[in-house]
C-alpha cells in the first residue's frame, strides 16, 4: 500500500490530537473512572455473596437456568464483532473512511470479549469447577467449542489489535518527552518492537496485518454460530431452528456497528477529534447499520411467520408470550425501537446527522440486549414437560453484577484511550489524509505539562 | 294371587339379600430367577415363573419386577419388567446394570379372582469398577472423519486390527475431536505466523 503525501501541519495536528491523552489526567477523567470503580466493587460483593450462597441468591431455578448472566455473554460477544466488521472486512475491501475507527473497533472487540467471557464463569454456581471444562470437557459438546472459539477469537483479535498499533507506539516512544514517567516510555519502547519505519519492516507488517485480516473473518462468524448453537443444539421448541447461526451473525454485527458508533461518538466529543471523526464515519456506519435493520427484520420476519403459521405443539406458547403474553413489550420494544426506528431515522435524511445515528445506534445496542433476553429467558420458559411456566426476576445480584460488567467495560476502554492513542496515527496519516470539506481541529493550547510530556519545549 | 305375589316378593328380597359366596382362591407361587452375580455395564436376562398350589402353570397373569430406588428426596418402586406369564407361565426380560450398588429385585403377582397375590425376591450382586456405561453421540457419523476405523460395519482394508490404523483405533475415542482440533491447530498455526512475523519486525528494524 503506497502512502499518501499529506501537509506536514495536518499531520502534526493529527499526532498531537492523537497523542494528547496519553500526556495528562483531567480531574473529571478520574472522577469517572472512581465512579465505575465504585460499580465495581459492588458487583464483586455481590458476586462474592452468589460465590458464598450459592445460586440461590439469583432469581434462576431449575426451569429457567439461564438469565441475565448468559443473555449479556451473548451479547457482549455479539458486539466484538465490530472490530472485525469495520477493520478486517473493510481493509479487504480496500476502504479508506473507516481507517480513524478502526482502533475503537479493534478495542471494543477485545474488551467486549474479555467481558463476555467472564459471564459464563459467573453463571457457573461453582467456578472452581471450572477447569473440569478442559480436564474433561466432551468434543461432542457445543459448550467446549465456544471455550476454543472464543478463546482462539481472544487471541486473534488482540494480535490483531495489536499489528496495527505497532507504528504508533514508535510514535509515542518517539513523542513522549523525557518527563513522562520512566514506566510508560519502556512499555512503548518494548512494544513498539524497535519500529523505524524501515521498508522492510512495513513490508512484514502489512503481511501481518493481512493474514490476520483473512484469518479472523472466518474466526469471528465462528465464535457467534457456535454461541449460537449453544442454543439451537439444545432439544427446546423456541432453538429448533436452523436460521440461529447466521442470526446470530447478523445480530452480532448489527449491535457491534451500534457499538462503535456510539463509542465514536462519545470519544470524538471528549477527544475532540472532529477532525477525523467526521459525519463520513456515521453515515458510512449508519448505512451499514440500516442494512442490518433489513436483515434482521427479515431474519424475524422469516422466523415467526413460518413457526407462527404451523404452530406445532410448544411454540404456541411461545408464540403467545412473545406476541400478547408476557414478554410483549419487550418484544414489540424491540421491533419498533430495535429493528424500525433506527432503520428510519437513517434512511431519513432530516435524522440522517450525527446526533440522529448515534440516537439510532443507542436503540440498537438497548434493544439488542433485551432480544438477547428474550432469547434466553422466554425460550427457557417454554415448559418441556407439563408442568406450569416458571417465571423469572432477576435478583440484585445479578443487576448488580450486570452493571459492574458494563462498568468494567466502559473502565476498559476510558483507560485504553488514556494509554494508547484512539486513533490509527499512522494509518489515517498514510492511507487517507485529510478529508475534503472537514473541520480544522481548533488548535486548544496544551499545559505546560502535556507539552513536555508530548517532548515539546515549554512556551 | 296375594299369596303367589307375597312368595314372590319374598324370593327376591332373600335373593338380594343373601350373602354371595365366595369361593377361597387357589394358593400361588412365584419364582423369581437372576443371576447371582453380574458385571457392571452387563445386560442380564431376568425371569418369573407363576404357578399354582399343585405346579401348575398360570398363564395370562400380570407380573411385575421392580427395584427400590432413591433420588433426592424421595424413594419409590422404578419398575424393571411388567409383562403377563405365557402359557408355560413365564415372563422374561433383559436388564441392564447400571450401578454398582447390589440389585435387589422383587416380583409381584397381585392375585385374582382365581388365584392369591405371590411375591419373589432376588438379589444380584454387581463386580466391577462404576465407569461411564455410554458416550452420547451428537450429530452425523462420518467414518474416518469422525467414527473410528472399522467401527460400526465401516470395514478397512486388511490390517485394520493391527499396525498403524490398528492403533489409531485403538486411540480413537480421543481423536473423535479432531475435526475440530484440526481447525484449531490451522488457525493457532496461522496466528504463529503472525507472531513469527513480530520477530522478524524487530529483527527488520535493528541498527548496523
Amino acid at each position: 500500500m503506497d502512502a499518501l503525501t499529506v501537509p506536514a501541519a495536518w499531520r502534526e495536528r493529527l499526532e498531537r490530537r492523537g497523542l494528547a491523552p496519553l500526556a495528562g489526567t483531567s480531574r473529571r477523567y478520574a472522577l469517572w473512572i472512581a465512579f465505575l470503580c465504585a460499580v465495581i466493587a459492588v458487583g464483586v460483593f455481590a458476586y462474592v455473596r452468589q460465590v458464598q450462597e450459592g445460586l440461590i441468591v439469583t432469581g434462576m431455578r431449575d426451569r429457567i437456568s439461564w438469565g441475565v448472566y448468559i443473555a449479556s455473554f451473548v451479547f457482549f460477544i455479539g458486539i466484538s464483532h465490530a472490530g472485525t466488521l469495520l477493520s478486517a472486512i473493510l481493509r479487504a475491501t480496500k476502504a479508506r473512511w473507516q481507517l480513524s475507527v478502526t482502533r475503537m473497533a479493534e478495542f471494543i472487540t477485545v474488551v467486549a470479549l474479555m467481558v463476555g467471557a467472564l459471564f459464563p464463569l459467573i453463571d457457573l454456581g461453582r467456578p472452581d469447577r471450572i477447569l473440569n471444562v478442559l480436564l474433561y470437557g466432551r468434543w461432542q459438546s457445543p459448550l467446549l467449542w465456544d471455550v476454543f472459539a472464543i478463546s482462539t477469537y481472544l487471541t486473534g483479535s488482540t494480535l490483531y489489535l495489536y499489528l496495527p498499533l505497532i507504528p504508533d507506539f514508535a510514535l509515542c516512544r518517539d513523542r513522549l518527552g523525557p518527563s513522562a514517567p520512566r514506566w510508560r516510555r519502556a512499555l512503548f519502547t518494548v512494544l513498539a518492537l524497535g519500529w523505524r519505519g524501515t521498508p522492510a519492516q512495513r513490508r512484514l507488517l502489512d503481511r501481518a496485518i493481512t493474514v490476520m485480516m483473512i484469518v479472523i473473518i472466518p474466526v469471528a462468524v465462528s465464535v457467534h454460530t457456535v454461541v449460537s448453537w449453544i442454543f439451537a443444539m439444545s432439544l427446546r421448541v423456541p432453538f429448533n431452528t436452523t436460521i440461529f447461526g447466521p442470526y446470530f451473525v447478523a445480530g452480532a454485527i448489527f449491535s457491534g456497528i451500534a457499538a462503535i458508533i456510539v463509542l465514536m461518538a462519545v470519544l470524538r466529543k471528549l477527544l475532540h477529534l472532529e477532525e477525523w471523526i467526521t459525519r463520513t464515519q456515521f453515515v458510512s456506519l449508519g448505512y451499514l447499520m440500516a442494512a442490518f435493520t433489513l436483515i434482521m427484520g427479515y431474519a424475524n420476519l422469516n422466523e415467526y411467520v413460518t413457526h407462527g403459521y404451523k404452530m406445532e405443539e410448544g411454540f404456541v406458547f411461545h408464540f403467545d408470550q412473545l406476541m400478547t403474553g408476557p414478554f410483549m413489550w419487550p418484544f414489540w420494544t424491540y421491533v419498533v425501537a430495535g429493528i424500525a426506528l433506527p432503520g428510519l431515522l437513517v434512511l431519513n435524511p432530516r435524522t440522517r446527522t450525527i446526533p440522529g445515528i448515534t440516537v439510532a445506534a443507542v436503540l440498537v445496542l438497548v434493544t439488542m440486549w433485551i432480544e438477547r433476553y428474550l432469547i434466553v429467558v422466554a425460550g427457557l420458559r417454554v415448559p418441556v414437560m407439563p408442568y406450569e411456566p416458571a417465571s423469572y426476576v432477576p435478583s440484585w445480584v445479578e443487576v448488580a453484577i450486570l452493571a459492574a460488567a458494563f462498568a468494567l467495560f466502559a473502565l476498559l476502554i476510558s483507560v485504553f484511550a488514556k494509554v494508547f492513542p484512539v486513533i490509527s496515527v499512522w494509518e489515517v496519516a498514510e492511507h487517507r489524509g485529510p478529508e475534503p470539506g472537514a473541520p480544522a481541529a481548533v488548535e486548544e493550547p496544551l499545559p505546560a505539562r502535556r507539552k513536555i510530556l508530548l517532548g515539546e519545549a515549554p512556551s | 294371587m296375594r299369596r303367589a305375589v307375597a312368595a314372590a316378593a319374598t324370593l327376591l328380597v332373600l335373593a338380594l339379600s343373601a350373602p354371595s359366596v365366595v369361593a377361597a382362591a387357589d394358593p400361588s407361587r412365584l419364582a423369581l430367577t437372576a443371576p447371582a452375580t453380574a458385571r457392571f455395564g452387563e445386560t442380564i436376562g431376568v425371569g418369573a415363573r407363576l404357578t399354582d398350589g399343585q405346579g401348575a402353570p398360570i398363564s395370562g397373569a400380570r407380573i411385575v419386577v421392580v427395584t427400590p430406588m432413591r433420588f433426592l428426596n424421595g424413594a419409590g418402586d422404578a419398575v424393571l419388567l411388567d409383562g403377563r406369564t405365557d402359557k408355560d407361565g413365564s415372563v422374561a426380560g433383559e436388564i441392564a446394570i447400571r450401578s454398582t450398588e447390589p440389585l435387589a429385585l422383587r416380583a409381584r403377582f397381585g392375585g385374582d379372582t382365581q388365584y392369591d397375590a405371590a411375591e419373589a425376591a432376588a438379589r444380584i450382586s454387581v463386580e466391577g469398577e462404576a465407569v461411564a456405561l455410554y458416550e452420547q453421540h451428537a450429530g452425523a457419523r462420518v467414518p474416518m472423519l469422525n467414527q473410528a476405523p472399522g467401527a460400526d460395519g465401516v470395514s478397512l482394508a486388511a490390517g485394520a486390527g493391527d499396525g498403524v490404523l490398528g492403533r489409531m483405533r485403538e486411540l480413537w475415542p480421543a481423536l473423535s475431536g479432531w475435526p475440530i482440533a484440526a481447525a484449531l491447530i490451522t488457525v493457532w498455526s496461522i496466528f504463529a505466523f503472525a507472531v513469527s512475523l513480530l520477530f522478524r519486525i524487530r529483527s527488520a528494524g535493528a541498527l548496523p
